[in-house]
Order: structure tokens, then sequence, then C-alpha cells
């Protein structure tokens, strides 16, 4: 997806602005100019600045409209596929603790196998291998504490 | 020599040796695939070494980079397709001589073109480096801020087409590494109360997110698209090889010097090598004319020169700790982790790892050359392995590595978050290798100013009053005095927004390697 600059001008600038507010809050290095603040500030009026600079770029380009879908993006299916790996991932940073690494991932990438249009039988073998060898490597051979969810105590 | 046979202990350890042959089929495997990148491949591997001692990771690094860059040639010659962004220079002339039926011959003479040019890459890095850390040594805080300023503008100036969106991206960078206890005075900065946010972003899943999730989204985009049939392979990989290298054996030379340089520059790294060595090539050939008609020369040229940058790009990050590219910004990244801070201490501290990341390296290239016969062997399956399968199988990949990193989701998170970041950055034609650089430099940019500043009582005349600061804060003002100058250039004559910066479609893809 393809935005107008000036969409990340306006942004940069919005970020500039609340980094340069925080960090005149942060407490002064006893007696030294400069101190934790220096950095980020200086960092904000970057932000400031470049984004003006963008917007103006953004500004004179504007007859090509401020938002541009890549074509693949604007057949549904793919724009499903793409959300589902975010989902995906959202979906393990929510629910892996209490259903655990291995119940997880298969059922998970088996989803996500099918829905790419793998045929049923391949995608539940990759999913299941993949969830296997994953949790036995880092789990059994790098000592990752996996969650263990609703298989806890059974291995 | 004492160290040297300690270093050749812990390079031939056989743990080692296997880590080499894994990682080495790894990057293979990785960089053989279209849209998979060198950097994706390390950025993969790096959770794994984090549990392993610094030799070994250090090794797994080194050979998966070298193959990665290699192996995009493999792809090139029979899809036209670009493996790594590394090889996207010629790969319009190997594709021409595989039309002809020349397939082999093409990624035969890329093959051994590619382990000769890392091995010059390799015995310049040898030489080169220690030389270098002498002079370091002699380094106080206001060298490093200049050179860690003069790498990151270079970082942003030379390698995008667009040095605007690149020195945000830098920007982006820096600001999320002021996130956490700041250095100097020891405040919490940007954490919102977030006791995760207090240790800072971490670097790993950061990385994974930025090359890993947002080449799976952009891949997930192209499922639909369907790739054309492999060129068919006849004839001897390495039958008429030599014949053929000895008749352009000064372009193997000149491709490999000119890429280990290009390389050893921070900010430019093997995409860009490649380019420059085959418009170079092409420049002060006998038959300029032959070039874009599946003429072999130029790609000896540039197929040595990308696998030459690679270890080019390790003599400033081992030297000064300054990357040269997004690889190098890892393996600092690495180095880090595993208490070898990179810098001229390291040469003097622990000479016996550096010269075995020396041996590695050269183990390596040879170990290249049978790898990359198989993989060329290989190369028709390889290329049918369906990406609908592979991109949900690299995904669980990426997830359990950054989980690994903080042990908690904290690491998926952030993953997550940087990846769709990247995504959205890289579809605007905003760099993501800045992000990563100012990521691992910022730390050494923000420390070295304030130390200087303290040192110098808030002079910043201090900064110039040293020769060698003095010339590399003037080549960093100089840098920066080019850049605006033709950006003012550009606004007053009121020009369109146009991709700018150096004329070679080296730009293209010249900052996702």
């Amino acid at each position: 997806m393809r935005l107008n600059d000036a969409v990340f001008g306006l942004i940069f600038i919005a970020l500039g602005l609340t980094m340069i507010l925080i960090a005149s809050g942060f407490p002064a290095f006893p007696g030294q100019p400069y101190g934790a603040a220096l950095l980020p500030t200086l960092l904000g009026g970057g932000f400031i600045i470049c984004g003006g600079l963008l917007c103006l770029r953004g500004w004179r380009v504007r007859a090509g409209g401020m938002a541009m879908a890549d074509p693949a993006l604007k057949e549904p299916g793919t724009l499903v596929s793409m959300a589902l790996v975010v989902v995906l991932i959202l979906a393990y940073i929510l629910f892996s603790d209490p259903v655990g690494y291995v119940p997880f991932m298969a059922v998970a990438l088996t989803l996500l196998l099918l829905r790419f249009g793998n045929r049923p039988l391949p995608a539940l073998a990759v999913a299941l291998l993949t969830t296997v060898v994953s949790q036995w490597f880092f789990g059994r051979i790098l000592l990752v504490p996996l969650p263990r969810g609703i298989l806890e105590g059974l291995f | 020599m004492d160290v040297i046979s300690q270093a050749l202990a812990l390079a031939l350890d056989p743990f080692v040796l296997l880590v080499v042959v894994i990682s080495a089929a790894f990057g293979m495997f990785v960089g053989a695939m279209p849209g998979l990148t060198a950097t994706m491949a390390v950025a993969l591997l790096v959770p794994v070494t984090f549990f392993m001692d610094p030799v070994p990771a250090l090794a797994a690094i080194v050979t998966a980079s070298s193959m990665a860059i290699f192996a995009g040639d493999i792809p090139g010659a029979l899809l036209r397709m670009p493996g790594t962004p590394a090889s996207a220079a010629y790969v319009g002339e190997t594709y021409l001589m595989g039309q002809r039926g020349q397939v082999n011959l093409a990624l035969g003479t890329t093959l051994v073109a590619s382990a000769l040019g890392g091995l010059v890459g390799v015995a310049a890095l040898i030489l080169a480096a220690p030389m270098l850390a002498e002079v370091a040594l002699k380094f106080t805080s206001f060298e490093y801020f200049w050179l860690a300023s003069l790498g990151l503008s270079c970082a942003v100036f030379i390698s995008s087409t667009n040095p605007l969106k690149g020195f945000l991206s830098l920007l982006v960078g820096l600001a999320l590494c002021t996130i956490g206890i700041d250095p100097t005075a020891g405040v919490p900065r940007f954490t919102f109360g977030n006791v995760d946010l207090m240790g800072g972003i971490s670097f790993i899943p950061a990385m994974i997110g930025l090359f890993a999730i947002s080449e799976i989204l952009r891949g997930v985009m192209r499922l639909r698209s369907k790739t054309p049939p492999p060129l068919a392979q006849t004839g001897g990989i390495f039958t008429s090889v030599l014949p053929l290298l000895g008749r352009h054996k000064f372009n193997v030379l000149r491709g490999s010097v000119l890429g280990t340089c290009i390389g050893a520059l921070p900010g430019a790294g093997a995409d860009i090598a490649a380019w420059i060595a085959y418009a170079v090539s092409k420049r002060f050939s006998k038959t300029p004319e032959k070039f874009g008609t599946g003429h072999v020369e130029g790609v000896v040229d540039a197929t040595s020169a990308n696998n030459s940058a690679v270890a080019g790009s390790w003599i400033p990050a081992l030297v000064f700790g300054i990357p040269g590219d997004s690889l190098t910004a890892v393996v600092i990244g690495v180095l880090y982790m595993k208490g070898m801070n990179p810098g001229p201490m390291v040469f003097l501290n622990n000479p016996q790892l550096i010269y075995a990341v020396f041996i590695i390296f050269i183990i390596a290239n040879l170990v290249m050359l049978p790898l990359g016969w198989a993989a060329i062997r290989l190369a028709r399956p390889i290329l049918r392995v369906p990406k609908r399968m592979l991109l949900p199988v690299i995904l669980v990949f990426c997830i359990v590595g950054a989980f690994a990193m903080t042990n908690s989701v904290f690491g998926v998170i952030l993953m997550l978050a940087l990846g769709l970041l990247g995504w959205i950055f890289e579809e605007n034609d905003f760099p993501v290798a800045p992000i990563i650089l100012g990521l691992v430099l910022g730390p050494m940019f923000e420390q070295t100013f304030l130390t200087s500043m303290i040192k110098s009582d808030g002079s910043f005349l201090a900064f110039f009053e040293r020769p060698i600061a003095g010339v590399l804060g003037v080549a960093t003002l100089l840098v920066w005095g080019v850049v605006l100058f033709r950006g003012i250039q550009r606004l007053l004559s009121g020009t369109p927004a146009q991709p700018d910066g150096p004329v070679t479609p080296a730009n293209q893809g010249a900052d996702h390697r």
C-alpha cells in the first residue's frame, strides 16, 4: 500500500513533537549542559524537519492521489492471507501461554497452510513436522521455555 | 605461533565444522530461493547462534552469508530472478547464457569466481584488520564519534535511492534505541512505565521483524504470481570453467579488489559492489558491445565482487565496530551479545577468536565449491519447493526465534511491530537497512558524543582538534554538504522528487539484501 509522502511527513512531525515534549521532562545531567534529553530532542527536531520536507514533496505530487494500493492487494484473497499472518502472530502473543506451544502451532500452522492453498494431507504433515522439530530444537536442545499450556506435565 | 595454534584448535573443532556445513547448506537454500535474502538467512540463524560459543556462532553467520550471496546466482541463471539482490546486477547475462544451453557453465563460473573473490576478500581482511587495529588503539571518543557519524551518513546517502527517506529510516532506528535506560545518566526514556521496555528494544527480535516478517508479508502478497519453469541444465559444472576463468583472470582479480574495497566502505555492501564491478568491467572491456547478450566477462567481475565484499565489510565491523551493511550490523550485535565488543581491543584481548574467524572465512569459501556444486545439481528440486508451504514454516521459526531471545512474548510483540513497520516502509520506498544500522550504532553514537562533550567541557571545537578526528569530521561534513547542496539545487530547479543518487540501477533493492 503506497501512501502519499505527505501522510508520512505528518506522522513524522507528530512523532518528533511528541518526542521533544516527553524528552523535556527528562532530568538534567548534574553539572553538564547535555544529558539524557539531548539525543531525543535532536532526533525529534530531525523528524520535524525531514517530515516537513516530505510533506512538501507529497504536496507537489498530490495529483497522484493520497493512497495507492498495490495491484496484488486489490485481490481480496491476498489481503485476507496477509492479515492471517498478522493474526497468527497476535494469537500467539495472546494465547500461546494458556494453550501451549505445540497445540497452538500445530493448529494455527495447519490453518494457515490450508488457507495458502495447500492440500489437506500435506498441510497437516508439514504443520506437525514443523511444530515437532521446532519444539524439539528450541525447547529441548536450546532449552527455551516454550509454553506447555494444556500439555503441562505430559512431556 | 601460540595464537595461531589456539585459533586453529578453535576453528577446526568438530562441532564448529559441523556448524559450518549445516549453516552452509542452510545459506545455500535460503539464498537460492528468490525472495528470501541473505540478511533473512542470518536473521533466522541468529537466535540459534545466541546459544552457542562465540566461534561457532560467528562461523554460522560467516558461512551462511557467503553461501547465500553465491546461491543468489542460481535462480538468476535458471529463472531470471535474482535469489538475493546482490546477484541482480548480472541475472540478465547468466539467463541469456542459460538460454544458449550454458546454464551449468554460467553457474560453474559464478561458483568458482565467487569462491576466489571470497578468498581475496579474506586475504585483505587478514592483512588489513590487524594493521588498522594498531591505528585504532589510539582512537578516543572523538574519533569514534566521527566514525559512527561517517558510517551512518554513508549508509544513508550512498546506498539509498532516496536520501531523505533513508535519513528518516535512520532517525527511526536511532529513536528506537533511545527507548530504555539512557547509557550515561541512567534515566529511563520512553518506557511508559513498562518493565520490558526498560531493557530497551532487543536487537534480534527487531531484526527478525524487519528482515523476515516483512519479507513473509511481501511473499504472501505475491503468492498467486506464477514462477516460470526453470531452464534445463546441461553439461558439467566445472568442465571448461578453469580455461574460461584463465582467460578472465584479470577480471577475477579486479572484481575482487573492487568488491573488497567497496565492502570495506561503511554503507556499501555486496549488492552495490556487484553493480559497480559490472559497470567497471563494461567500461574497460575490449568488447563492451557484447555486454547484455549473455557475455561472461561482466559476470566474472561482479560475482567475484559481491563475495569479496562480504569479507571486506567485516574490516570496519571488527576493527571499529562500525557496520558497513545490514549483515555486519547483525554481526556486531552478535559480538556484543558474546561479550566480544568489536573494536581494536578484541585484537589484543582475544586474538585467537579473531584468527579463528579468519580461518573459518577461508574454510567457508573452500566449502563453497563442493556444496555449491551440489546446490547447482539440486537446483531444480530446490526451486520447486512451493512458497505457499515455505512461508508459513519460516513464520514459525521467526516466532520461536523471537520468543527465545526474551523468553517471553515481548520478543514476539517487538518482532510483529517492526515487521509491520518494515513492510509499510518498504512498500513506500523507505529503505529498512538504516533502521538496523541506527539501532546498532545509536548507543555508540550517543555515548561517544556525551563523553567527548564532558571531556572538552562543552566545546565543539575539540571534535576537530585531534588529526584523525579532524579528517573524519571534515569527511562527514563533506558528505552532508554534498547531499544538502544537491537537495537545495533540486529544490530550486523545481524538479519533482525523483530517485537520485548514483545512476546505476544499484539502488533497486540495494537496501534489503
